[in-house]
């Protein structure tokens, strides 16, 4: 059997600021398989951010062991960390993220600079992700060239183009309007039939629903972790 | 870092200075500012150098100069008022003791009018001397002769012109064989010296020589003149010491009495010289270190405005999987790109401004090349020193709290 893909094991994380100390996350057991379409749900402050910066690779815990795909990431170092984010997952955030003076294609291609793969495998990968996208008209123009739409999708070339372990979307619809919102997430569904593991966070139950499974987040803890709650109910 | 990484991390660097063109240029002209002033200093010292030098190898370097004051008077001058002349007489008696001199020159200076047909010349250096001169001078006629022995010894109405007044004689069609008059008395020509250029802005052919007893009748015979004795550079010492002890001889000095005549030689300008463009080394490497804080200062202002700036830009390179190193790079190059753009602007302001004093004043300034090459990489090392902290705190920012931030 394969590893799962996350495995958080009583995860804590707590911040210091100014002699007082905030614990973010009180102890978080979490196992997600590959394949899986994951929403995080909780309102603000409710740790859900903290989980979600932990998963991403981009802090680490307090507590608590987190292993990506079987790997141990819990007390790596910085530039471990940089090449687990580079390698393993694929950001998508609620204001896009795009550096505004690249071009939509240059934009996609930063992740596998990063990762030091020569030119010509570099230009395949971005213009497959190009192309799954329907951005191939649109590689030369620049986020404020592009609609609000376009950008998240530019974004998610760019989270996919490394082939991460995890696709981690933080309000990905957040920035959008009703129709665009509905665009992504058919987008993300249809990632999510071809095999990729998705994790989204969100503070919108009804987004939530989209995915197989929803984890609750409250005070730190897991609250809930289950199939998605039947409209209505929330 | 991989090489490809790096690459593209200087090209940022490179697009993020043409993104913030204005700051970029202000920043590249505190280093340029610096630089040229540097590079300023050293071509007027280099300049200073080179009239230097010519001057040195016009004195020459296995010449004694006995003169009655030393030609460097720094302090007790009062020392000297009561020396006795050095006379034709002295040069004579030197000349037949003095076993390491090769040649002994008598000469003395003055300032007379010269008249060549119709055209005056004021102020030319009149050169009395001897047979001997044009071999302390080191230079010969181009065309006719020198003075002779005889017409030295006889102080006979003969010249011997500088290119200067060689360049009126032909202008009035005249020359070697024809006349001329200094001061009213009526000379014929017999030689023309080469041009020898000009000397800290002084040309150095403005002159004429005559026999030094005509020259003592013309001016008076009481002066004080100057002995050069040309020796072997390498037995200047012992030469010296043989000059002292000759003159000390002549002029009957008890071995109790100090010297009432002065020994110089080259080495006392290379001394005062030294003392002089050392002070100039000083204040222009202070001033260099004053630019190079300034400029270094205005380069990590920007920087660090440049990494809060784009602190977000920084968080999402970071979530991509930039490592602290490919950040550090990044900033790191933008910093001595701007500086290095400002080192190469200085060098050619600093070219421009050498050039223009030696258009504009008699020191030939100019820059070594070695000294460009040097100033463009310390415009570079300028902005690797002074860009570093701002890089390293980009390079160390958190990823969490960088992506948190607006902008």
């Amino acid at each position: 059997m394969t590893d799962p893909v996350i495995e958080l094991v009583q995860v804590k994380k707590t911040y210091t600021m100014a002699e007082e100390t905030v614990r973010a996350l009180a102890g978080v057991s979490v196992t997600i398989q590959p394949g899986e379409y994951v929403a995080v749900v909780g309102p603000s402050g409710s740790g859900k951010s903290t989980l979600m910066n932990l998963i991403g690779c981009l802090d680490r815990p307090s507590e608590g062991r987190y292993r990506l795909s079987g790997t141990d990431v819990s007390d790596m170092s910085e530039n471990q960390l940089a090449d687990v984010r580079n390698r393993r997952i694929g950001f998508v955030f609620q204001t896009f993220n795009l550096l505004p003076r690249l071009t939509a294609y240059e934009n996609i291609e930063l992740p596998l600079i990063y990762q030091g793969l020569p030119g010509g495998q570099r230009k395949e990968r971005v213009n497959k992700r190009l192309d799954q996208l329907g951005l191939s008209d649109r590689q030369k123009h620049r986020p404020a060239e592009l609609s609000g739409g376009q950008r998240q999708r530019v974004a998610v070339a760019r989270a996919l183009v490394t082939d991460p372990a995890i696709l981690l979307a933080d309000e990905p619809t957040g920035n959008l309007d009703q129709r665009t919102g509905q665009e992504i997430l058919g987008l993300f569904r249809e990632l999510h039939q071809t095999g990729q593991t998705i994790v989204l966070v969100t503070h919108d139950p009804h987004i939530a629903q989209q995915a197989e499974r929803v984890i609750e987040i409250r005070d730190g803890l897991v609250k809930r972790d289950g199939a998605p709650l039947k409209e209505g109910h929330a | 870092m991989r090489l490809r990484t790096f690459l593209h991390v200087l090209r940022m660097g490179a697009s993020s200075i043409l993104a913030y063109r204005f700051r970029s240029v202000l920043t590249a002209l505190g280093v340029a500012m610096g630089i040229t002033t540097v590079l300023t200093i050293t071509g007027i010292i280099e300049g200073l150098d080179r009239s230097f030098s010519g001057m040195l190898s016009s004195i020459g370097t296995g010449t004694l100069y006995v003169t009655r004051e030393p030609w460097i008077i720094l302090s007790e001058w009062w020392k000297y008022r009561g020396r006795p002349p050095v006379t034709a007489l002295d040069a004579e008696q030197l000349e037949e003791r003095l076993l390491l001199a090769q040649v002994v020159v008598p000469f003395a200076f003055e300032r007379g009018g010269v008249k060549i047909g119709d055209t005056k010349l004021n102020g030319v250096r009149i050169i009395g001397t001897t047979e001997h001169w044009p071999k302390m001078s080191g230079i010969s006629p181009a065309e006719g002769r020198f003075l002779t022995r005889g017409e030295v010894a006889a102080g006979r109405t003969r010249v011997v012109v500088g290119a200067d007044v060689a360049a009126s004689l032909s202008k009035a069609g005249l020359g070697v064989q024809d006349r001329l008059e200094l001061n009213g008395w009526p000379l014929t020509i017999v030689g023309i010296m080469p041009s020898r250029g000009s000397l800290f802005g002084q040309s150095q052919d403005d002159f004429v020589a005559i026999p030094l007893p005509l020259f003592e009748r013309m001016f008076g015979g009481r002066r004080s003149l100057s002995i050069g004795v040309v020796v072997d550079p390498d037995v200047l010492g012992p030469a010296q010491s043989e000059v002292i002890g000759a003159m000390r001889a002549i002029h009957h000095l008890e071995p109790a009495e100090e010297n009432n005549f002065s020994v110089n030689q080259q080495d006392l300008l290379v001394d005062l010289y030294q003392a002089l463009t050392g002070a100039l080394y000083g204040t222009a490497l202070g001033l260099a270190a004053i630019t190079v804080l300034v400029a270094g200062v205005g380069i990590m202002n920007i920087m660090l405005v440049a990494v809060a700036e784009r602190t977000r830009e920084i968080g999402i390179r970071k979530a991509l999987g930039a490592r602290p190193s490919s950040i550090l790079t990044q900033f790191l190059g933008e910093a001595a790109l701007v500086s290095g753009l400002g080192g190469l602007l200085g060098v050619v302001l600093g070219l421009l401004a050498t050039r223009g004093i030696a258009a504009v004043t008699p020191l030939p300034a100019a820059v070594p090349t070695s000294t460009l090459l040097l100033s463009v990489l310390f415009g570079l090392g300028a902005g690797l020193l002074f860009g570093f902290l701002p890089a390293w705190r980009a390079s160390r920012l958190q990823p969490v709290e960088a992506l948190a931030t607006g902008g």
